[in-house]
């Protein structure tokens, strides 16, 4: 029976698909873990960052630092993160697609893209949407260095009134099981910060004004690096959540594909044990 | 009355990679911009920012030293919060790399001009080097 060879030939290929999305379920795993230990890592400065800046820029009255100024927003910039690698469900096609969305949403008259993962350079390559800088190994060693280096461009640009505001569109890492996209604006800082400002009255060194312009620049930095942090992290989540996904599937599959199997060897044996009786039965006739 | 002066402060060290002081400390010694800050407990409010050097501190009875490079320190009477680009406990430098390195920072910056943007870089490796090897031999 040449159909139950092709079926047990598709459960064998089946399982091997299965061990493969079992792994890499494990592996990304592991990596979530190691993403997640940098993000919790990164907060105590975060915290320390957030309060330094909200008392200085408080104290620091009716600064216009440039950083901080806001203008009317006719061409942007759209930093858009994505994963160097698919197989993570919708993580990749999500951020590309709220990219477009903002883009058809605000009206900008010019728009500027910086992509950030190689998903993200390949579909943006072949649209005519100018690119600002290549950006496809940022994740491969996500370092501190390349948050530095992708910041140094955005306050050119911006202090050069090239663009006039930067967004960042990527995936928060809600938990693991969840990420969330999220179109955040990076340039110009957002004072939010003015109602948590500290009552104390700080000496400066080596002046407010000094400390702040200083300061800016770090905060951006930073909030690049957070960005890049989360987003690793998100990846990982979603491609556990899909590989996991993926290996219940083959189960399903198999367990399927088994009981067809199953069914016409029995069948077959059926039909074989008929045709000994009806055999058998006419020749004593 | 008179407010009772604290005896201790909380020290933090922290960079965006890790934390790696948190402690009670009695007094600490910062590299600021503008020269080394001495804190005791009840210091005034300050900010300042810190640049390439070494920083110490010492808890009831023992004195540990850090190299830092660059970042800002947050100082309250019984509050110290350093964060820094980059920070390295004393025993965790690897006196040799720290060598290897200044020989390259310094072979580097002949090369530059002192305008070159890349020039304050190097320098400040090489600042950080030295800082390094000085912390190393107890200096």
């Amino acid at each position: 029976m040449a159909n139950t060879i092709d079926i047990r030939r598709r459960i064998r290929s089946v399982k091997n698909t299965q061990q493969i999305t079992k792994a890499m379920k494990m592996v990304a795993a592991a990596k979530l873990r190691r993403a997640q230990e940098r993000i919790f890592a990164a907060r105590p400065y975060a915290a320390a960052l957030r309060e330094v800046l909200s008392s200085v820029a408080t104290r620091v009255e009716g600064t216009d630092h440039p950083l901080l100024s806001a203008r009317e927003e006719n061409s942007v910039l759209l930093l858009v993160v994505t994963a160097d690698k698919g197989l993570c469900g919708a993580f990749n096609s999500n951020v590309i697609r709220a990219a477009l969305n903002a883009m058809r949403e605000h009206h900008w008259s010019s728009v500027q893209l910086l992509p950030i993962g190689r998903k993200a350079n390949d579909y943006f390559r072949r649209r005519p949407i100018p690119i600002r800088r290549q950006e496809t190994h940022a994740l491969h060693a996500l370092t501190l260095q390349t948050a530095h280096e992708i910041s140094q461009t955005l306050i050119e640009d911006f202090i050069g009134e090239k663009i006039d505001a930067v967004y960042g569109v990527y995936n928060e890492f809600k938990s693991i099981i969840a990420q969330h996209v999220r179109v955040e604006r990076i340039l110009p800082i957002e004072r939010d910060w003015d109602e948590v400002g500290t009552e104390v009255d700080y000496l400066y060194e080596p002046g407010p004004v000094q400390i702040l312009e200083d300061l800016l620049p770090k905060h951006i930095e930073f909030q690049l690096y957070r960005i890049l942090l989360e987003s690793a992290a998100a990846e990982q989540g979603a491609r556990m959540t899909a590989m996991e996904a993926a290996t219940k599937n083959a189960s399903d599959m198999i367990e399927h594909l088994t009981l067809t199997y199953n069914r016409i060897r029995q069948a077959s044996i059926t039909k074989e044990i008929i045709e000994i009786v009806s055999g058998a039965a006419a020749s004593e006739g | 009355m008179a407010d009772q002066l604290p005896t201790k402060f909380r020290l933090t060290v922290v960079t965006r990679e890790r934390k790696i002081v948190e402690t009670d400390a009695v007094e600490t010694v910062l590299p600021a911009s503008d020269g080394e800050i001495g804190v005791l407990p009840g210091h005034a409010p300050l900010l300042t920012s810190l640049k390439v050097g070494i920083m110490r501190y010492r808890t009831n009875g023992e004195g540990q030293s850090l190299v830092l490079s660059w970042g800002f320190a947050e100082i309250l009477p019984e509050r110290v919060i350093v964060m820094a680009e980059t920070a390295h406990l004393a025993q965790e430098i690897d006196p040799a790399a720290a060598e290897a390195e200044r020989l390259a920072a310094e072979k580097e910056l002949a090369y530059l001009s002192s305008h070159d943007p890349e020039f304050a870089v190097v320098e400040g490796r090489l600042e950080e080097s030295v800082a390094m090897i000085n912390v190393h031999r107890g200096i």
